[in-house]
Order: structure tokens, then C-alpha cells, then sequence
């Protein structure tokens, strides 16, 4: 067992630390959570600078971690035009790598994931977007909510329904990868988040939205397992996130601890508190890396990872939270108000954290590790 | 056991905020508490609720008074927060002189408004006095208009500002977003002590059961509508609240609020106020996270008014929660000076 980072990935880390610290202000960062607004020009300078690296996985955790260590909202949002990539990946056919995943190997086009409707968040299997075959072509209707980069993105890879599946929910599902410039597909932008608001959220509308057969990735009636397979990645990376944003808190409050003097440094109980935030991160990254690590040697383990997405989530805002309460009102406004808004969507995106208990109790339950 | 003039006030406030407080899109966060609506509050006698009637109010005892309070904190915690600050803060400072008892009448009616610096432990009002002015600054403060300000000096002395006043308003604070919050920047302004009662006192030990009563209520209303949402909402064709973690989670949240309840209208309130306190604070931030949990989504955005409650519930415990309070709260529990190491 190796604890140690290659000496090219820790240079990596620095390099991807130096960007976001002189990149990421905090101007900047509040800036765009005021608007509300995607911060594409430094997506565009993160890729350039080639600290979103696709081609090496450890690179890609790395980078979202450091970078949301400094701000979440602007490390998601440049580390995200990627999501859902891997379904192409994994999935798709040659044609479908080459017309859509090279765009955004190339920093030229963003892409999405539509998985989640208004009616069931958390219910994969339950979703009613359909999509008919007619000749050479899907004819897709239905809504998709809370879709990140919906109203950026060039294309989304879309999961829908092409059949009733044999009286079992999740058959029947397939995943095309739909054109946002097609007729009939709208993209609302959804305004108002608690967090991560330099990051792009919205609704989608489909009607009658015809997609090429060929866009259909894999086979019909597949879509469920692709997109399960898929989550057992993203929320890696997800955790990732969850351990940036808690990172980002920690140092925070430690750099506060430390300028207060002795008078509240040398308090037991303010100890106590920084002890414990450093002991979850501590764990979390650990658990993490485990989990990444099966992973990037094809080896996935669903437990573990939902372990790491579950304890992520915790970890982020567990240490927001703390953070605040040790920095007290004067944080009402700044930094730390900023991160504690948006840890809290790590227990929610990308599996909530009771779907991530179920994923790991029913795993240990047919004969999974601890 | 309430009273009869506690039930009828609590009905009011549940029609005026009914009637007078905008819902969606997070209420009165985008419009803040308007000269309008603080008028009204005034006509309503929720403005001046506890004062004396001689600066204009009701003088309700404390039962009526915290109802009131826990009322508006279901829906909208800051008109609570505004409400405790005028009559717990302004109300204990400024009625002991002319000046201050006609200024606190024209603030209990609507006509006028007030900041408040936020005393912390950490907070470090810089200011300095030569004869009758003051300069400096106050990096928090809170409340409605800036006509005039209540502010502790790092002497312990209290004043209030009358003049000099320039407020640099933070644009999207965490919580109470329809109160004004800002720092303040003090030059020649006009001041005088207020009484011999400290503002840093205050927070910390005079409105315990103020601060426990929008706590709870802001943990009410985060448990309530999610109990709502949990019956509606479906998650793999079954009712949320068909689940025994989500059922759990909600039933223990609701009995600890019932039981906070209990404590805060039992005759034995006042011996146990700091104890009410604590567990209403840590009450209000897990009940409202949970309500976000609980909401997945649809909990995140602003426009389902559950996002609020956890940044308010947040703010209330760096506002009145903190190192100093828990000083407070062992040395009520181990009958003297205990865990300050």
C-alpha cells in the first residue's frame, strides 16, 4: 500500500493550486455567485493551461479538489464540461466518440447529463421521457429538471424510455445523446440556488425532438445499467468535490484560528473542533482514493464509493458548518458564507446520501466489503 | 398551558403574514422589510409588542410576546428578528432617558429605523471619542434603515449614534436577508451612552427565550412543511414519509420541537433559559438541513422558502451561539465557572 502521489502529480497539484489561487479570487468568486453566472472564460483558461487533463483520472480529482478548495462554484464549473462523458465512453459507438467526446476533449464543446424529471429525483428507473423510433430516428418528448450545464452544454446525454420493458421499471430505458440546437428541445435556466451558483442549472422541455438512431448509445433497453455504471464513477469524482469544499473550509478557519492568539487557539474545545474537521477530511480522502483507485484500475466497487460520495457529502458540511460557527457573525458575509451555501449539494446531487446508504447496505448485504 | 390573549395573537400573526408578507420566491428576501410593511407590523402592534406604554407599546408580558415571535419565525424569521431587536435591544437601552424613550416611540410606530452592531467575541468595533463625536468603524451590523445606530464600544460602554453614519451594505449576507446588514463607518458622529447595561449583555444573556422562540420557530416551520412535502412527494411510485429513515428522522425532529415547547411555556422557563437556548439553536439547524435534505432539489432553490430557514437557522448560531455562551451554559449546569480551558 502507497499512500504517495507520483512526483508528476504532485507538481501537477501545485501547478492546478497556483491557477486557482491566482484565478479564483475572492472578487471573482463572489462575483459570479452574485450573478449567477458560468464562468466560461476561465473554463476556457483552465483547459488551455491543461489542468483538465480527461486523458488521467487521478489528474481530473485532483484538479477538482484543489480548485474547489479555493471556490467550489468556480472548481465545478470549470472541472464539469465533461459530465456524463463517460457513458459515451463506456457505451458508445465509435461515431458518437469521435462527433461528441472529441469536441470536448478539445475545450470546444460542453456536454450534460439528463437523467433527473420534476417527478422523481432520486428515482432513476422512474423516468417517462419517451422516445419513439420512427425509420432512422427517436422522436423524444418529455421533461428533465435540474440539469447541470443544461443551458450551456452543445449536446446532453439524455436517458429516456423506448419501451414498457417487460413490466419491470428500469428495463426499457435507453440513452441517446441529443443536439441542444434541435427543434423542439428548450432549456430553461433555473435561478435562485443556495450554492454553486457560478455553476449552470436548468430545465429541459422536449417536443417531438428528433434525435438520429444513430445517437442511441449501446443497445435498447440498456439505459439504466449505463447510467448506474456511470454513477458508480461521477460520484468519485463527486466526492472529490465534497473533500475540496471541505478542504477549502478548514484552511479557512485554521488561518482564523491562528490569527485570533493563544486566547482562542489555545481553547480546548476550538482544538477539538479543528481536530475533528481535519479527522474527516483525513478519512474522507482516504476512503476516496480507495474507492478511485478499484476504480481506475477497472476494478469498481460500488460500496466504496458510495461510502466515499456519502461521507463526502457529510465531510463538506460538517466543516462548513463548523467553520462558520468558529469564525462567527463577522463570516456573514464572505469566503466561508460562500462555502457552507455550497456544500450542501453534495448530499444531494449525484445520488442523496440516503440512496448512497442504500447502495452500500444492499451491496454488504449479497457478500460486499466494509 | 397558553393564554387566551397568546392564542389570539398568534392567530393574527398567522393572518398577517397571510395577508401582508409576500410568499414565493423567497418572500421578503428580494424586497426587505419595506417602511410599508414595518408600518403596518406597527399598526398591527407586533412592532412594539413588549414595550411599555410609554414608548408606545402594548407591554405584553413575555408569553405573548415570544408566541409572537415564534409565529413570523415559522415563515419569515427576519420580521422576528426585527421585532426582537426593537423591543429586547433598543427597548432595554433607550427608555431610560427623554431623548431615547421619544426615539424608541418613533421606531415602535414605523417612523423611524435602527442598526445594531452585532457584539462577538471576535468583533472588534474600532472607534475613538473626543468630547461629544465619534469615529470609527463597526464591521457588523444589523437591522432596518440606518437613521441611527446602537453599537457597544470596546470600553463595554453602549451607545447610540445619531449622526455620522455611513452604512456600506453587504449585498447577499447568509441569513435574515430582509434585514439590512452591513458595516458602518462612524465619522464625527454625534453620541451618547444609553443606561448601564452592556449591548454584548444583552445578546448573551437578555433575550435567551427571544432567541430559543425564533430559533423554534424557524425549526417548526422547516419540520412542518417538509412533513407536508413527505406526504406528496413520491419516490419509486411510494410516499417519502412511507419510508421508516425519513418517518424517523421527521418524528424524533417534531418531538424534540414539542418537547422545546413544553419547556418554553412551562412556569419553570426562566430557571432554564440557557438550556432552552442551546438546544433551540442546535434544534433550528438540524431541523432545517434535514428540510433541505428532505426536499432533495426542489429544497435548494430559494423559491420553495426551505433554503432560508437553514441559512437563517446558520446565522442565529454564529449571532447567539459561540464560546462565550457555552461559558454561560456550564456554569448554569455545574453551578460555577466550568470548561473554560
Amino acid at each position: 500500500m502507497d499512500f504517495k502521489f507520483s512526483e508528476e502529480l504532485n507538481q501537477f497539484r501545485e501547478k492546478v493550486r497556483k491557477f486557482g489561487q491566482k484565478e479564483f479570487t475572492p472578487e471573482r468568486a463572489r462575483k459570479f455567485d452574485l450573478e449567477e453566472k458560468y464562468p466560461d472564460e476561465l473554463r476556457k483558461l483552465a483547459y488551455q493551461q491543461g489542468l483538465v487533463d480527461y486523458s488521467d483520472p487521478w489528474k481530473v480529482m485532483i484538479s477538482i479538489e484543489e480548485l474547489c478548495s479555493i471556490d467550489p462554484g468556480l472548481g465545478i464549473s470549470v472541472t464539469i464540461p465533461y459530465f456524463g462523458a463517460e457513458v459515451i465512453l463506456l457505451f458508445g459507438s465509435d461515431m458518437l466518440k469521435e462527433k461528441y467526446l472529441s469536441r470536448v476533449n478539445s475545450g470546444e464543446a460542453i456536454m450534460g447529463l439528463a437523467v433527473t424529471e420534476p417527478s422523481g429525483g432520486s428515482d432513476v428507473a422512474g423516468s417517462t421521457t419517451r422516445a419513439e423510433k420512427k425509420g432512422d430516428k427517436y422522436v423524444v418528448s418529455g421533461s428533465k429538471m435540474f440539469i447541470s450545464n443544461g443551458n450551456i452544454a452543445d449536446f446532453l446525454v439524455t436517458l429516456v424510455r423506448t419501451s414498457e420493458g417487460d413490466g419491470k421499471r428500469h428495463h426499457g430505458l435507453s440513452v441517446l445523446v441529443i443536439d441542444t440546437g434541435s427543434t423542439g428541445f428548450n432549456a430553461n435556466k433555473l435561478t435562485g440556488k443556495l450554492g454553486v451558483r457560478a455553476t449552470t442549472t436548468a430545465e429541459i422541455s422536449m417536443q417531438n425532438v428528433e434525435v438520429p438512431a444513430e445517437n442511441l448509445v449501446g443497445e435498447e433497453g440498456k439505459g439504466f445499467y449505463y447510467i448506474m455504471t456511470f454513477f458508480n464513477i461521477s460520484r468519485i469524482f463527486v466526492a472529490a468535490q465534497g473533500i475540496g469544499i471541505a478542504q477549502g473550509a478548514y484552511n479557512r478557519a485554521l488561518e482564523l484560528v491562528k490569527k485570533r492568539g493563544e486566547s482562542f487557539s489555545g481553547k480546548e474545545e476550538v482544538q477539538f473542533i479543528l481536530a475533528e474537521m481535519a479527522t474527516k477530511i483525513k478519512a474522507t480522502r482516504l476512503v476516496t482514493y480507495e474507492a478511485a483507485s478499484y476504480l481506475f484500475n477497472f476494478e469498481p466497487d460500488p460500496a466504496i464509493t458510495s461510502m466515499a460520495k456519502q461521507m463526502a457529502g457529510e465531510t463538506a458540511v460538517f466543516v462548513a458548518e463548523k467553520a462558520l460557527e468558529l469564525a462567527g457573525i463577522e463570516a456573514v458575509d464572505g469566503d466561508l458564507e460562500r462555502i457552507f451555501r455550497d456544500a450542501k449539494i453534495l448530499e444531494i446531487w449525484e445520488g442523496t446520501s440516503e440512496i448512497e446508504k442504500l447502495v452500500i447496505s444492499r451491496n454488504l448485504l449479497k457478500g460486499g466489503k466494509a | 398551558m397558553s393564554s387566551e390573549i397568546t392564542d389570539i395573537l398568534r392567530a393574527s400573526a398567522r393572518e398577517f403574514i397571510s395577508k401582508s408578507v409576500p410568499s414565493g420566491e423567497n418572500g421578503l428576501e428580494k424586497s426587505g422589510i419595506t417602511a410599508e410593511l414595518r408600518k403596518k407590523l406597527a399598526d398591527q402592534g407586533f412592532l412594539n409588542i413588549a414595550l411599555s406604554p410609554e414608548a408606545g407599546g402594548a407591554g405584553l408580558e413575555i408569553e405573548p410576546y415570544i408566541a409572537v415571535l415564534e409565529e413570523f419565525s415559522r415563515v419569515e424569521p427576519s420580521i422576528a428578528m426585527e421585532i426582537m431587536l426593537i423591543n429586547s435591544v433598543a427597548g432595554k437601552l433607550l427608555g431610560h432617558f427623554e431623548d431615547g424613550m421619544e426615539m424608541l416611540r418613533k421606531t415602535a410606530s414605523g417612523e423611524k429605523s435602527f442598526i445594531v452592531s452585532v457584539p462577538g467575541e471576535y468583533v472588534k468595533n474600532s472607534v475613538h471619542s473626543k468630547e461629544a463625536t465619534l469615529s470609527g468603524d463597526v464591521p457588523v451590523a444589523v437591522g432596518g434603515s440606518p437613521e441611527y445606530l446602537i453599537m457597544n464600544e470596546p470600553a463595554g460602554r453602549t451607545l447610540l449614534v445619531r449622526s455620522g453614519i455611513s452604512f456600506r451594505k453587504f449585498q447577499k449576507p447568509l441569513g435574515f436577508r430582509a434585514l439590512s446588514w452591513g458595516k458602518v463607518e462612524i465619522k464625527d458622529g454625534q453620541y451618547e451612552k444609553v443606561g448601564d447595561r452592556s449591548l454584548e449583555n444583552i445578546f448573551l444573556s437578555g433575550i435567551n427565550l427571544e432567541v430559543s422562540a425564533i430559533a423554534l420557530g424557524i425549526a417548526e416551520g422547516a419540520i412542518e412543511k417538509t412533513i407536508e412535502y413527505t406526504k406528496v412527494r413520491k419516490v419509486f411510485n411510494t410516499s417519502l414519509k412511507d419510508f421508516g429513515p425519513v418517518a424517523s428522522a421527521m418524528s424524533r425532529m417534531k418531538t424534540e420541537i414539542e418537547l422545546l415547547r413544553t419547556a418554553i411555556t412551562s412556569e419553570s422557563v426562566h430557571e432554564n433559559q440557557e438550556m432552552i437556548r442551546h438546544k433551540s439553536l442546535e434544534l433550528a439547524l438540524n431541523a432545517s438541513r434535514a428540510a433541505v435534505q428532505y426536499h432533495g432539489g426542489y429544497g435548494y432553490f430559494e423559491a420553495f422558502g426551505i433554503e432560508k430557514l437553514y441559512r437563517d437557522s446558520m446565522t442565529m448560531k454564529m449571532m447567539f451561539g459561540g464560546l462565550k455562551q457555552d461559558l454561560i451554559l456550564h456554569k448554569k449546569i455545574y453551578g460555577s465557572e466550568s470548561g473554560f480551558l
